[in-house]
């Protein structure tokens, strides 16, 4: 369970999450949606403590993210935005890499590897150099890094930015999945992936949180019960 | 060995090899070394049963080099966002720390220890007071070692390893040259208090002397371990920083 409390970040002046309230609970796909700016990536870095909140506070099934830290990340994979890799890296070492920092004892790493490699397809290329993948790929092994050590909340930051439809595909296929036992937490501005994967929205803009609702309630405050339409009503109404 | 210190340090001591940043600079150092001892340290002039010729350049030579062994160390994870990957692990950021500046410290091991051929080629020239010439090797060590540690601080602080390696030669440069007496017989002067010759123990150069002369003593170890242990200590502050 997640739960964020009058949580804020301000970047000088400007607020980038503004008291933003609210508890996710297991079993829930939850998309952060909103506009360029809205503080989806920073909400996301308050939540995997790479950001230090200025007020309020975040929990993560009981751990405080601030003042403990290593074990509420325990519980916790996280593929930030463009999902950085190091490029030098083979795919194996990379999740090897990934795996001891989380101190996988190493027969449960193979097990855990053997299983996400071919549930991500990735075993022609676990000895290639991450530099020589493709977008795709190098997606693919940002998740695989981040679910290595099976954790309970996955978060992804806009996970399929620039990927081709049967990769969104895969990914969406994959959040999925992982949502029916676990916590997944996206961060999107794509409404066809808000309809297809999530079970609630949080819909933020200017940092705060406009609007916490299901899909299905979102698409009907537009007339055409359409969710792109819904998303440019509440935001220009924002505005 | 702590599983998630191993893996910072071998991913980072790897990285060294995997581009050719690592050999281009042991060239460097070999060739830099060797024209120091060599030409200006009249390596075949003088009686080096003390290895002088060859010790005497290497804090220049380290205060150069050094910061292109440290640079990236923080600044690459900056710029290609994998900071944002390492910081959200739960690992203690002074475990990530250690691992890179271990690793750039098992770098300019490697680095010194090519130079041992020159020890024994000249164990067969002239008598070497061998004890001496350890006591120098280990001086020239805690240096690289100092240089490590104030790079990985400054490329904390820095998102363009070039800029991380300018700064660090500067620090560097600057620290094993500032004369610790004048500013301390300057403070005395100006604020009355009764100090005279404290500034000799913050003094590198006296330090580094002591070792090659082959007399190593509790204080210069303190010393060395000091400015490290404090340099690292705030090197986990920057980090810590930075990141909120």
């Amino acid at each position: 369970m997640i739960v964020a409390k009058n949580l804020s970040k301000r970047f000088g002046r400007i607020f980038a999450v503004n008291n933003v309230n609210f508890c996710i609970n297991k079993g829930e796909v939850v998309c952060l949606l909103g506009p360029n700016g809205a503080g989806k990536t920073t909400l996301m870095r308050l939540l995997t403590g790479y950001l230090e909140a200025d007020e309020g506070n975040c929990t993560v099934f009981g751990h405080d993210v601030k003042t403990d830290r290593t074990s509420a990340l325990q519980k916790i994979g996280y593929v930030p935005e463009n999902c950085p890799l190091y490029p030098e890296m083979t795919v194996y070492e990379f999740i090897k890499f990934a795996a001891d920092l989380w101190k996988i004892p190493y027969r449960e790493f193979v097990n855990n590897f053997k299983e996400l490699a071919a549930y991500l397809h990735l075993t022609e290329v676990v000895n290639q150099r991450i530099e020589t993948l493709s977008k795709g790929f190098k997606r693919r092994v940002g998740i695989a890094g981040a679910l290595i050590h099976r954790p309970k909340i996955l978060i992804l930051d806009e996970p399929t930015e620039g990927l081709d439809p049967n990769q969104k595909l895969e990914i969406r296929n994959l959040i999925r999945e992982y949502g029916k036992t676990g916590i997944v937490i996206i961060s999107t501005h794509i409404m066809e992936e808000v309809e297809a994967i999530s079970t609630r929205v949080l819909l933020l803009n200017k940092g705060k949180l406009i609007r916490d609702t299901l899909p299905r309630e979102l698409k009907k405050i537009s007339i055409d019960n359409d969710m792109a339409s819904a998303f440019r009503k509440i935001t220009s109404e924002e505005f | 060995m702590n599983k998630q210190f191993a893996s910072v340090y071998f991913k980072e001591f790897k990285s060294y090899f995997r581009t050719q940043t690592a050999y281009f600079i042991m060239a460097v150092y070999m060739i830099i070394s060797m024209i120091g001892t060599f030409y200006s340290g009249y390596f075949f002039f003088l009686n080096n049963s003390d290895f002088v010729s060859f010790f005497s350049f290497q804090p220049q030579i380290l205060a150069i080099l050094i910061p292109a062994v440290t640079m990236r160390l923080w600044a690459d994870e900056r710029k290609s966002g994998t900071l944002e990957y390492i910081l959200t692990q739960p690992v203690n950021y002074a475990i990530l720390v250690l691992g890179k500046y271990c690793a750039a410290v098992s770098f300019c091991l490697i680095l010194l220890t090519f130079t041992f051929p020159l020890w024994i080629y000249t164990n067969f020239l002239t008598t070497v007071d061998n004890m001496n010439v350890f006591s120098g090797y280990m001086g020239c060590f805690l240096t690289a070692a100092a240089f490590c540690a104030f790079g990985c601080v400054i490329s904390a602080f820095c998102s363009n390893a070039v800029i991380a390696y300018l700064i660090a030669v500067l620090v560097s440069w600057g620290f094993m040259a500032t004369n610790f007496n004048f500013i301390i017989s300057f403070v005395a002067e100006v604020s009355r208090l009764p100090m005279s010759g404290e500034g000799q123990s913050f003094n590198y150069m006296a330090h580094f002397q002591n070792f090659i002369s082959g007399q190593i003593g509790i204080d210069n170890i303190i010393y060395f371990a000091g400015l490290i242990a404090l340099t690292l200590w705030f090197n986990v502050f920057v980090i810590e920083y930075k990141r909120s």
